[in-house]
């Protein structure tokens, strides 16, 4: 192990040699010989449009001027208030089982681990329909767990508590996913420092873990959300159509352009303003 | 108040055997290669990994005996840990960092706090209270950590490596927070490092670690006297050709 005189700073970094090639004006334009990034370029221009014309779409072709009238019918504020209830539930239901899903996956190998993983990730990607499908088969009147669940006296298929459970299904999966990742990136030190200084493994989880893991939590909680929120073909298998039961918002739009095609232009602009909202509330925890 | 460690286990293909004891007062290090199972002796001595074979006493405490099933959790055994990193919570004020072990034993958050202050008081660092780790520069971050580890009283000191990933300058100052830290030290204090250097200016005794078993024990002087392994012979004559003063000799 060589010893140097300390160095006087870091100004001492400006002595370091120039590099051989200085580097010019324009270089990084100059060295793309080949067409390429102007494929590329084309391709954006074409995207851009695509994904922002239809919200303007949306936007300039909802009559604004019959909003006022369409607050006060039942039917819209019942869909409204039981997409916030069904959606929130959700996210409640997604939080109290998930995240310790999250946890267990992060913090114990065992085997069927990764099998365990892909089952739990998979209603992310299974068409919603399925997903409706798969509980009507589960904890329908005729499903697997039927006979229980009516001898418990439920009745899941066809409630609000189905519509939570559809959403539930599909949207938990998000906020397993970025929890377990933020999980497993965890510095083992800081829980092992908490621990010599006495702290229960469950203050241990509440003041350090949790608040190491916020940015992910909320990115993850936001995304079960607006999920959640959205959510159309799992609860409309599952949990049907009906107003002030089970037709949310995603639900009214679609039974509202069947009749009132303005109608169901208001409503989606409404849905978009939730999710805009959403989406600033939270644009500095999501970016990181 | 000693400190005696009957170390056996095994972690993958690795495998540790390690035994000393050390009186009150004593700054022990343990030196030795990366590697060498330097860190797995202090995780095993404050509770992070289960011995196979083996006893751990602290005074008259047996915090871990395999054979009698005895194994204290890390929170029962009232050890100061200076973790490799310092480990301070980053999402706590330097004031709350040092308060958390208080916290955690029941002290109400007012009393807590108040406590804590004094001992930033003591590193001469009470107007850091309100800042994060990251706006700490490296010698104030050990202030805290060390704040943190000392503010539940332990009985013993262990510091991994606690001047790895420090630039030249902050060094220095962080060899003599410790050097003066660990002098008023009540209990022992147990020190790992891969550089001979700062065991030699802090420890009154060195444990030399090779591939999990004790290669040389003795004091600073007898070590670089003879040292046992050719890491350590390395890293002396590289020492001997800077032109560094030396200190203690």
């Amino acid at each position: 192990m060589k010893y140097r005189a300390p160095t006087t700073g870091p100004m001492t970094t400006t002595r370091t040699p120039t590099p051989e090639k200085p580097p010019e004006p324009g270089d990084r334009q100059d060295r793309g010989q080949g067409w390429g990034h102007y494929v590329l370029f084309a391709l954006a221009l074409v995207g851009l449009p695509l994904f922002v014309l239809p919200l303007v779409g949306l936007v300039t072709r909802a009559p604004l001027a019959k909003l006022g009238a369409l607050f006060t019918t039942p039917a819209l504020l019942d869909a409204l208030r039981l997409s916030l209830v069904v959606s929130l539930a959700a996210v409640a239901v997604s939080t109290v089982v998930g995240l310790p899903c999250a946890w267990v996956l992060a913090r114990y190998r065992f085997p069927g681990r990764g099998l365990i993983r892909a089952l739990l990730t998979l209603p992310m990607v299974l068409p919603p329909v399925v997903a409706g499908v798969a509980l009507l088969a589960t904890f329908g009147r005729r499903g697997l767990l039927g006979p229980w669940i009516e001898w418990l006296g439920v009745d899941l298929a066809f409630s609000t508590t189905g519509a939570v459970l559809a959403a539930s299904f599909v949207a938990a999966p998000f906020l397993i996913l970025s929890c377990e990742a933020a999980l497993n990136n965890v510095d083992p030190r800081l829980e092992a420092a908490a621990a010599t200084l006495g702290a229960t493994r469950l203050r241990i989880l509440w003041t350090v873990t949790l608040p190491t893991i916020r940015p992910s939590l909320l990115a993850g909680l936001s995304l079960c959300w607006a999920r959640a929120l959205g959510e159309f073909g799992a609860t409309i298998t599952f949990a049907g159509n009906f107003q002030g039961r089970t037709q949310t918002m995603p639900l009214a739009v679609y039974e509202t352009l069947q009749s009132d095609h303005d109608g169901a232009l208001l409503l989606s602009l409404i849905l978009l303003a939730v999710s805009l909202t959403i989406l600033i509330a939270l644009r500095g925890e999501l970016r990181r | 108040m000693t400190l005696r460690a009957d170390i056996h286990l095994t972690l993958g293909a690795f495998t540790l055997d390690l035994s000393f004891s050390a009186p009150a007062g004593e700054v022990l290090a343990v030196v030795g290669q990366n590697g060498a199972g330097k860190s797995s002796v202090l995780a095993a001595i404050a509770g992070l990994i289960p011995l196979q074979r083996g006893e751990i006493v602290l005074d008259d405490r047996m915090l871990e005996r395999v054979a009698t099933g005895i194994r204290l959790a890390p929170q029962a055994r009232q050890l100061g840990v200076l973790f490799q990193g310092l480990a301070l919570f980053e999402h706590l004020s330097a004031l709350d960092n040092v308060a958390y072990g208080l916290r955690a034993r029941g002290v109400d958050k007012r009393s807590a706090r108040a406590r804590a202050h004094t001992w930033l008081e003591r590193f001469g660092i009470p107007e850091l209270a309100p800042r994060r780790p990251r706006e700490l520069s490296g010698g104030q971050a050990q202030r805290v950590a060390l704040a943190r580890a000392l503010i539940c009283e332990p009985r013993a000191l262990l510091l991994d490596e606690p001047l790895a990933a420090l630039d030249a300058q902050t060094r220095l100052e962080v060899r003599e927070i410790l050097r003066e830290t660990l002098g008023a030290f009540a209990g022992v204090s147990l020190l790992v490092t891969h550089e001979l250097d700062d065991a030699l200016a802090l420890a009154d005794r060195l444990l030399v670690l090779d591939a999990g078993k004790l290669a040389q024990e003795g004091s600073p002087e007898q070590v670089m006297a003879a040292p046992a392994t050719a890491h350590l012979q390395a890293m002396l004559s590289g020492r001997r050709a800077s032109s560094t003063p030396v200190p203690s000799t």
